[in-house]
């Protein structure tokens, strides 16, 4: 019986994990983070203060919720020419609203108190602590999206955020180009490890000869 | 006893392992294709269609049978009734381990 129960968990996890069998999402979040990563560091160069209100305030927001859309999007179109051909389809039960609401108000509420503490700190403690606080942050949620869908490679960027701090450190970089190279490197291993696993996906899969499905 | 009762009003249709194995990956799916159940289940297509039409008898799948371009699909869904069904037998499941 307790096999049983263990079986149905893992299976729930499995299936809910099948979302990144293809590496397609790793790599639409990666190219997603790194233009936002850019346009936020773009915009902090405008002079104009007005222009740069403007970019911040609609910017910025329009390119996470019309680029996120985008991203999806294509990674679905993505999936339906190489995915479900070889290894099937599966769609995922949308959000029910007050789950979506949840989600939304815990990410709020994360991004407040990072912010918060990070603003608290900031005139207090060197920056390294500053940045140290967030790269734990980002690893303690890689380890918990890792943990919950059972995906082992999520504990591996969690090594490499903090890996990253050390060498955006090394570097030397000052507190802007700090974030900015930290976020572009996290971006950029959220792209490597897509393409890691697509590669590895299209050669252990096979499209259908006929129409299995 | 009241542990022997419990395991005998497991829901029968559920309890099999490989309806079982099909009623989890449809839990946490919106939707999913013969395809996938296929591979995931390790099931001969026979077997798996076996146990599909039970699940459809028992009002718990829902399937739905098209194409995506020229390649024929079969679609396949819980239904209301499977959902709950398939929680009722989880806690259950689960109210009787913590027991042991």
């Amino acid at each position: 019986m307790k096999n049983e129960n263990k079986a149905i968990n893992e299976t729930i996890k499995r299936t809910r994990r099948y979302w990144y069998v293809d590496g397609f999402a790793e790599i639409g979040v990666g190219i997603l983070l790194m233009l936002i990563i850019l346009f936020n560091y773009a915009a902090g160069l405008v002079r104009q203060p007005t222009l740069q209100v403007i970019l911040f305030t609609i910017g910025l927001p329009a390119l996470i919720l019309l680029g996120g859309r985008a991203v999806s999007r294509v990674v679905v179109l993505l999936k339906e020419k190489y995915t479900y051909p070889r290894t099937g389809y599966v769609s995922y039960p949308p959000r029910e609203g007050s789950q979506r609401w949840k989600r939304a108000l815990l990410a709020a509420m994360l991004g407040v108190l990072v912010g918060g503490l990070t603003s608290l700190l900031s005139g207090k403690l060197p920056p390294v602590y500053q940045q140290g606080f967030v790269s734990v942050v980002i690893a303690l949620a890689y380890i918990y999206i890792g943990y919950s869908i059972g995906l082992s490679r999520f504990y591996l960027f969690a090594a490499a955020s903090l890996a990253l701090l050390g060498v955006v450190r090394l570097i030397g970089a000052k507190e802007m180009d700090f974030f900015l190279l930290f976020f572009l490197g996290q971006g950029l291993v959220w792209v490597l490890s897509g393409i890691i696993t697509l590669r590895a996906y299209l050669n252990t899969t096979q499209p259908p000869l006929q129409g299995a499905a | 006893m009241s542990g022997l009762n419990d395991i005998a009003s497991l829901d029968r249709v559920i309890h099999e392992p490989a309806r079982l194995a099909l009623m989890s990956i449809l839990y946490a799916a919106n939707q999913a294709d013969f395809l996938y159940l296929l591979r995931e289940s390790g099931l001969t297509k026979g077997n798996l269609s076996a146990h599909l039409s039970r699940l459809e008898a028992a009002g718990y799948v829902e399937i739905r049978k098209g194409y995506v371009g020229k390649l024929p699909q079969t679609l396949c869904r819980l239904t209301d009734a499977g959902r709950q069904a398939f929680e009722d037998y989880r806690k259950q499941l689960g109210d009787f381990l913590k027991r042991l």
